[in-house]
C-alpha cells in the first residue's frame, strides 16, 4: 500500500496524470466542435444545394433588372450593393453592360463568371463542403469562357472589377482556405449562348 | 455497457467525418489529378488547375471524357508542418504521413475512371510519388497500366512510374536550392526568366506560361499510355478508401485544433506550433512502431504457424492499399499478394534516403551557379556559364540519363526549402498580367482640314503598377493640313515589362462641311424676313444642319419661325418640315425676350412646298441661299440676329452631311401620353424622367429624338418595362456610340409642398395663397400646415378652404361627426407651433358640406385658405416655417395624379463661400432676397447656394458665380411651366 502511495506521489506519475486530463480535455473539446459540426451539417448541405442552383438567368443577361448605379455604397464592404438582388453585384453588373452592350453573348459570359465571384464573397456559411462547391461552380463558368477567345482576357476584366479592393482579395484569400479537393465541373454557360442573338 | 456503447459510437461518429465514395468506375474516361506543392495557397493552387484546364481547353481527349481533380494537398501549423514533411519526404524518402492518407481518402471519393494521371508540382512530387507506389497495381488500387504520373519541378528524384517530367534549370527553387541538398530529377528545359517571374518555380506563371504547350504535349502522351484494366469492377470505388487508422485519427484531431490556431497566430505560435506537432507526431509514429511491432510479431507468429499446416502463408496477406510495411525496394511491377477480407492502409516507417554528402572543407565548395551548370549540362540548349578553375565537377551525364548526383559539403538544413527568402510560395499576384490602355475622348473622330486638333490622349493601369498613364507611348502622325486619315497608337510596358495590348485611335481629317458660315455680324436684322443670297454652291449631299441667331421679343408663345434653303439655280424653295408639324413649320418661338441659338439639326428635312415630296439633295452646279422668315400669326415681329453679345455665336451656319455624322446624342426623350420630357445630361449619360403619380412604369413607350444618321437600341417606340434603368446605345452614323442609362422616377402625390420657408405670415385669422397647384387629379389625400394658437383658449376652430380659381367654387374642410362645415380642426391653446395633419379621412365640400368629396380637375388652378372659423378677438398666426426640422407650412398630396407642380419658392439662398456663410433674408410677399455681406467683400463675383422647391428649376443657375454690385434677377420655373422672378440684393456691410 505504502509502495502504491509512493508511485501516485512520485513526479513522473503526477506528469502523467496532468498528460492524461489535457488529452481528456482536448477530446471533450473535439467533441463539442463536432456536435457543431452536425447540428451545421443540414444548413450546409442546403447551401451547397442552393450554390450548384444559383444560375444566371436570360432576364440578368438581357438587362431586364438593371439595378441604379451604387455610387460609393458599392465598395464600403466586401459584398457591396446588389440592389436587384440577381446575386450580382451592382457595380460589376452595370461595368458589364457599360463594356458589352451590344453583345449578350459577352455579357452571358461574365456575368455567369461575376455571379460566382460574388457568391464566393456573400457565401453564408464558410466552410469546406459550401467553399469547394463555389470553386465547383467556378470553374463552370471557367468553362463558359471558353466561349470567348481570350479566356485571360475577360476573366481579368470582371476580376478588375469584382476584386476591386484590398479588403476583398483578403477575403478572398481567408475564404480559400477553406477548400478541399474538387472535380472541376463539366458544365459550361448557365444560358444557351447560341439562343442569343448578338 | 449498453449505454457506454451507444456513447462510444456516438463520440465516435461526431469526432470523425463521414466519409462517403464514388460508387462507379468507368473504363473509358480519363481523370487528370492535381497535387500542389508546399506552401501553394489554395487560391493559386485553384488558379493551376485551371490555368492547366485552360491550356488543355479540352474536356474529352481520345474521344473520352477528361475530368480534371485537385487533390489537396492541405498546409499545417501555417506551413511549417509542410516544412518538415518536406524535410522527411526529401532525406528520409518517407512513404507516408496524415496528408497523403487524406489524398487517397480524397481520390477514392473523386476519381470514376479507371485511367488516372498524377500531375504533380513541387512538392507534391513527393506525394504523387507515394501515391502511386501506394495504389499502383496494389489491390484496391489502380493497376499500374491504368495510372500514370507527370511531375513538375520536382524535387524528387524519380517519377513514379517512369513517368515524364519538366524541370527548368532556372529554378531557383528545385534546381539551385533543394538540387544542392538532393538528389533530383535532371532538369531537362532552359526556361528564360524576367524579373517578374520571381523563383521561376510557380506551376501556372512559369511553368505553364512558358513551356504549357510541351506541359500538355506531354500530358497527352502520358494519357495515351494509359490503358483499361479488367481487374477495377464498374460498381465500385475506382480506389478504394483507406483505412484510417487510430493514430490517423488522432493527428486529424490535433490538425484540427492545432491548424486554425497556428494559421490565427503563426508569428507568435511558431515555436509551439513545431513543438506541438513533433511531438503529436513522436507520438503517432511511436504508437504506429510499437502497433507495428507488434502486429508484425504476431503476424509472423501466425505465417509460422500457417506454414506449419499448409505453407501457404503470404499469398493472400495484402490489404486494400497494402497493410503493412512493404519492402521499399519491391519492384513497382510485382503485385501483391492480398487479403480481400481484411484492408487497410500500409503506414510506413521512415527510412533514410540515400544523400551523397562529402567531407570537403566549407573552402572548397562550388558556388551555387557551378554545381548547377553541372546539371545544366545535361540540357543541350543551356549555355555553360564560366566554370572557376578551382571548381571539382561530377562527369555530367548524357541527356538521356535522368538520374545525377550532386555533391555537396554542407549537412542538409531544412533551412534551404521554404524559408521567406527561397519564394517556393507562389506570389499571389504575380505580374504577368499587362496593363490595359484605355482611350480618353472619341474614337474615330473627324476633323476639319485646317482646325486644330488636341489628341486626348489615353490613361493606362496596371494591376500592380496602379496608374502608368505618364508611360504610355504615342505615336501620333495627324497632320490637320492634310486630309488623309490617321492611326494614333498607344502603348506602355508595366515595371515588368508586358506590354499592353496597342490601342489606336482613328482620326479622320476631312474637308470642312459648314457651306456657310457667318459669325459676329455686326449688323442686327430687325424685320419678318431676312434672306441670304447666293450663300453657298458646288454642295452634294443633304443639308445636314442650320442654326440661327433669333429674339422673339417677348411675344408670345406659337409664332413659327420658318426657314427654306432656296435653290436659285432652278428657282425652288425647300421649306424646313419636320414629322408632325406643317411645312415650313420647324421652329417654334418660345416667347422668351432673349436671343436664342436655334440649331435645326439633321432630323429637320427640307422639301419643296407642301412637303411632301422628297428631301433636298444639293447638286454642286447649283447656287443655294437660305431665307428666314416668321411663318405666321400676330403683328409681332421677331428679329433675326447678326450678332450677338456673345463672342462667337452664330448668325447663320449651314452643314452638308457629306461624311458620316459623329453625332450620337439623345436630343428628346419624352413618354408623349404622359406629357413628361426626360433630361438629358450627355456628359454623364444619364436620361431621368419622371412621370406622373400612379403611373404603370413597367409598359411605357418613350418616344426618342437622335442626332441625324444615328441609330439607337432598342428601338425607338418600342414599349419597355421601366421598373429598373435601362440602356439606351444611340451609334453614330461613323460607328461611334453612346451609352444612355434611363431612369425613371415617379411623380410623388405631393400637389405642393413648402418647407421651411423663413416668413412667418402673422395674419389676422386669414391666410389666402394663390395658384397653389394645378394639372392635378383625384382628392386632397392629405393637407398639413404649420399653425400657432398664440395661447389662446382652446375651441377656436382653424378652417382650411380649397378654391376652384377657374370655376370660382370654394371647398371647405369636412370630416363627418366633427363639427359645423368647415371647422375640421379645434385649436390645441398652445404658445407654440403645431403640424396640423389632415389625413385621408377629411373631404373638402361647398358650403353647407352636403354634396361630394372635391374631385380635381386637371385643367383648372386652385387656391388654398387658411383662416379661423370662428370665436373671439383672439389672433392665430400660420406659420411660414416652424422650428421642427422639414416641418410643412403647407403640404398638399392627392390619391390622384399629380402632374406638375406649381411651387416656385426659393426656400434657401446663402453665400457658403463665404467665412463665415452669410444667409439670405427672403421676403416670400415682395419675392426679394436680401442678404448682407461683410465689409470689404468683392461681390463681383459671388456665388450663391440655393435650394428652391421641388420639381422647380431656377435661372441663372445654382451655384454659378454673379455679379452682385447690382440687384439680380432669378427665375424659379416651377415644373408645370409658371414662373416667378425673385430679385437677390446684396448690402456690403459698413466697417
Amino acid at each position: 500500500m505504502e509502495k502504491i502511495k509512493r508511485l501516485f506521489a512520485h513526479k513522473i506519475f503526477k506528469v502523467l496524470i496532468w498528460a492524461f486530463l489535457i488529452l481528456v480535455g482536448a477530446f471533450v473539446v473535439l467533441v463539442i466542435v463536432r456536435a457543431f459540426y452536425f447540428y451545421n451539417l443540414d444548413k450546409t448541405n442546403a447551401q451547397v444545394a442552393k450554390i450548384h442552383a444559383t444560375k444566371l438567368t436570360l432576364d440578368d443577361v438581357m438587362g431586364k433588372n438593371l439595378p441604379p448605379d451604387p455610387g460609393a455604397e458599392a465598395d464600403k464592404t466586401v459584398a457591396g450593393i446588389d440592389a436587384n438582388n440577381n446575386g450580382i453585384r451592382d457595380d460589376v453588373e452595370l461595368a458589364v453592360f457599360k463594356e458589352y452592350p451590344n453583345s449578350a453573348k459577352t455579357r452571358a459570359v461574365l456575368l455567369q463568371y461575376a455571379l460566382v465571384l460574388q457568391m464566393q464573397m456573400t457565401l453564408p456559411i464558410v466552410n469546406k463542403e459550401t467553399v469547394t462547391a463555389t470553386v465547383e461552380d467556378k470553374s463552370r463558368a471557367n468553362l463558359c469562357m471558353w466561349n470567348l477567345i481570350d479566356v485571360e482576357k475577360y476573366e481579368n476584366f470582371v476580376k478588375k472589377f469584382q476584386i476591386n479592393t484590398e479588403q476583398r482579395n483578403k477575403y478572398l484569400d481567408d475564404f480559400y482556405k477553406y477548400m478541399g479537393s474538387y472535380t472541376a465541373s463539366r458544365q459550361g454557360c448557365d444560358i444557351d449562348l447560341s439562343t442569343l442573338l448578338n | 455497457m449498453k449505454k457506454l456503447f451507444f456513447i462510444i459510437i456516438l463520440i465516435f461518429f461526431l469526432i470523425f467525418p463521414n466519409l462517403s465514395f464514388a460508387t462507379q468506375c468507368f473504363k473509358t474516361g480519363y481523370t487528370i489529378a492535381t497535387i500542389n506543392g508546399i506552401f501553394t495557397d489554395k487560391r493559386a493552387a485553384e488558379d493551376n488547375l485551371i490555368t492547366l484546364i485552360n491550356e488543355f481547353r479540352s474536356y474529352s481527349y481520345n474521344n473520352q471524357n477528361v475530368d480534371y481533380q485537385y487533390l489537396h494537398n492541405p498546409s499545417h501549423y501555417a506551413g511549417l508542418g509542410d516544412l518538415l514533411d518536406s524535410v522527411e519526404q526529401g532525406l528520409f524518402d518517407e512513404k507516408s504521413d496524415y496528408d497523403l492518407i487524406e489524398m487517397l481518402n480524397d481520390a477514392s471519393q473523386k476519381v470514376t475512371t479507371q485511367k488516372v494521371l498524377l500531375v504533380a508540382h513541387s512538392q507534391g512530387n513527393f506525394y504523387s510519388n507515394n501515391f502511386y507506389d501506394m495504389v499502383a497495381s496494389k489491390e484496391g488500387g489502380v493497376p499500374k497500366e491504368s495510372i500514370g504520373m507527370y511531375g513538375v519541378a520536382s524535387p524528387d528524384d524519380h517519377v513514379s512510374g517512369g513517368g515524364q517530367y519538366l524541370t527548368s534549370d532556372s529554378d531557383r527553387v528545385i534546381a539551385k536550392a533543394v538540387g544542392r541538398v538532393l538528389k533530383i530529377l535532371t532538369p531537362n528545359i532552359h526556361i528564360p526568366l524576367t524579373k517578374e517571374d520571381g523563383s521561376g518555380h510557380d506551376f501556372a506563371n512559369v511553368y505553364l506560361k512558358y513551356q504549357g504547350d510541351k506541359i500538355i504535349s506531354d500530358i497527352k502522351e502520358s494519357l495515351n499510355k494509359l490503358k483499361e484494366n479488367n481487374e477495377q469492377e464498374r460498381e465500385a470505388p475506382c480506389i478504394s478508401p483507406p483505412e484510417l487508422s487510430i493514430a490517423h485519427k488522432i493527428e486529424g484531431a490535433v490538425l484540427f485544433v492545432a491548424d486554425p490556431l497556428a494559421s490565427v497566430t503563426k508569428d507568435v505560435a511558431v515555436g509551439a506550433a513545431v513543438g506541438t506537432y513533433n511531438i503529436g507526431k513522436t507520438i503517432v509514429n511511436t504508437t504506429i512502431q510499437i502497433a507495428n511491432a507488434t502486429a508484425s510479431s504476431i503476424y509472423s507468429v501466425a505465417k509460422s504457424i500457417a506454414g506449419i499446416f499448409g505453407g501457404t502463408a503470404g499469398k493472400n496477406s495484402a490489404a486494400v492499399i497494402l497493410a503493412d510495411n512493404e519492402p521499399a525496394e519491391t519492384p513497382p511491377d510485382t503485385k501483391p499478394e492480398v487479403v480481400k477480407e481484411n484492408p487497410k492502409v500500409i503506414i510506413k516507417t521512415t527510412t533514410p534516403k540515400e544523400v551523397v554528402m562529402t567531407s570537403t572543407s566549407p573552402t572548397d565548395e562550388p558556388p551555387l551557379d557551378v554545381a548547377i551548370n553541372k546539371t545544366m549540362d545535361a540540357v543541350a540548349e543551356v549555355p555553360v556559364l564560366p566554370v572557376p578553375t578551382e571548381a571539382v565537377l561530377v562527369e555530367s551525364p548524357p541527356l538521356a540519363q535522368k538520374e545525377e548526383t550532386i555533391i555537396i559539403e554542407t549537412p542538409v538544413d531544412s533551412s534551404d526549402i521554404g524559408t521567406s527568402e527561397t519564394p517556393i510560395r507562389r506570389r499571389k499576384h504575380p505580374d504577368i498580367i499587362p496593363p490595359i490602355v484605355t482611350l480618353v475622348g472619341d474614337n474615330p473622330i473627324t476633323i476639319v482640314v485646317g482646325t486644330s486638333y488636341t489628341d486626348s490622349g489615353a490613361t493606362a493601369s496596371d494591376d500592380i503598377d496602379k496608374d502608368i498613364t505618364a508611360n504610355i507611348v504615342t505615336v501620333n502622325p495627324v497632320d490637320v493640313n492634310v486630309i488623309a486619315d490617321y492611326t494614333i497608337t498607344y502603348n506602355v510596358k508595366d515595371k515588368a515589362g508586358n506590354s499592353a495590348t496597342e490601342v489606336t485611335r482613328l482620326v479622320h481629317v476631312v474637308r470642312s462641311n459648314v457651306l456657310y458660315s457667318q459669325l459676329d455680324n455686326s449688323t442686327e436684322i430687325s424685320f419678318g424676313s431676312v434672306s441670304s443670297f447666293n450663300s453657298f454652291t458646288g454642295a452634294s449631299g443633304h443639308v445636314q444642319s442650320i442654326k440661327f441667331a433669333y429674339n422673339d421679343y417677348g411675344n408670345s408663345t406659337g409664332h413659327f419661325v420658318g426657314v427654306a434653303v432656296v435653290d436659285r439655280t432652278a428657282g425652288v424653295n425647300y421649306y424646313a418640315s419636320m414629322a408632325g408639324g406643317e411645312c415650313g413649320d420647324a421652329y417654334e418661338s418660345t416667347g422668351v425676350n432673349t436671343k436664342i441659338i436655334v440649331e435645326l439639326d439633321s432630323a429637320v428635312k427640307y422639301k419643296a412646298y407642301p412637303c411632301t415630296g422628297p428631301e433636298l439633295v444639293l447638286d454642286p452646279t447649283h447656287t443655294y441661299g437660305v431665307n428666314l422668315f416668321r411663318n405666321h400669326g400676330g403683328e409681332n415681329t421677331q428679329r433675326f440676329y447678326g450678332s450677338s453679345n456673345s463672342n462667337n455665336s452664330i448668325y447663320l451656319n449651314i452643314t452638308d452631311d457629306t461624311f458620316p455624322s459623329t453625332g450620337k446624342s439623345v436630343k428628346v426623350f419624352n413618354f408623349l401620353n404622359l406629357g413628361a420630357k426626360g433630361i438629358v445630361d450627355e456628359v454623364s449619360g444619364n436620361i431621368d424622367i419622371t412621370v406622373p403619380f400612379g403611373t404603370d412604369i413597367t409598359a411605357l413607350t418613350p418616344s426618342i429624338k437622335i442626332s441625324g444618321g444615328a441609330s439607337i437600341s432598342p428601338d425607338n417606340n418600342i414599349v419597355q418595362n421601366f421598373t429598373n434603368p435601362i440602356i439606351y446605345v444611340v451609334t453614330a452614323e461613323n460607328g461611334l456610340s453612346q451609352s444612355y442609362i434611363t431612369t425613371v422616377s415617379i411623380h410623388s402625390n405631393v400637389l405642393y409642398s413648402q418647407l421651411n420657408n423663413s416668413v412667418e405670415i402673422t395674419g389676422a385669422g386669414n391666410v389666402s395663397l394663390q395658384n397653389v397647384f394645378t394639372g392635378a387629379t383625384g382628392n386632397i389625400s392629405n393637407l398639413k400646415f404649420s399653425y400657432n394658437d398664440h395661447g389662446n383658449k382652446a375651441g377656436h376652430f382653424i378652417g382650411v378652404q380649397i378654391t376652384d380659381k377657374t370655376a370660382a367654387k370654394g371647398y371647405y374642410v369636412y370630416k363627418s361627426g366633427f363639427g359645423e362645415c368647415g371647422d375640421a380642426y379645434q385649436s390645441t391653446d398652445a404658445n407654440i407651433p403645431v403640424i396640423v395633419n389632415l389625413d385621408e379621412t377629411y373631404q373638402y365640400r361647398q358650403y353647407p358640406c352636403t354634396g361630394p368629396n372635391l374631385v380635381l380637375d386637371p385643367t383648372h388652378i386652385y387656391n388654398v385658405n387658411l383662416f379661423r372659423n370662428q370665436g373671439g378677438v383672439d389672433i392665430q398666426r400660420f406659420y411660414g416655417s416652424s422650428n421642427i426640422s422639414s416641418a410643412a407650412y403647407l403640404h398638399i398630396e392627392t390619391n390622384g395624379v399629380a402632374t406638375q407642380s406649381s411651387a416656385k419658392q426659393i426656400n434657401t439662398f446663402n453665400f457658403n463661400g463665404l467665412s463665415p456663410s452669410v444667409i439670405g433674408a427672403i421676403d416670400e410677399v415682395n419675392h426679394i432676397v436680401s442678404i448682407a455681406v461683410p465689409f470689404g467683400t468683392n461681390v463681383t463675383a459671388l456665388v450663391p447656394t440655393i435650394t428652391i422647391s421641388p420639381y422647380a428649376s431656377i435661372s441663372p443657375n445654382n451655384k454659378i458665380a454673379q455679379d452682385f454690385s447690382s440687384p439680380v434677377a432669378y427665375t424659379i420655373t416651377a415644373e408645370n411651366g409658371s414662373t416667378q422672378i425673385y430679385v437677390v440684393m446684396v448690402t456690403v456691410a459698413s466697417l
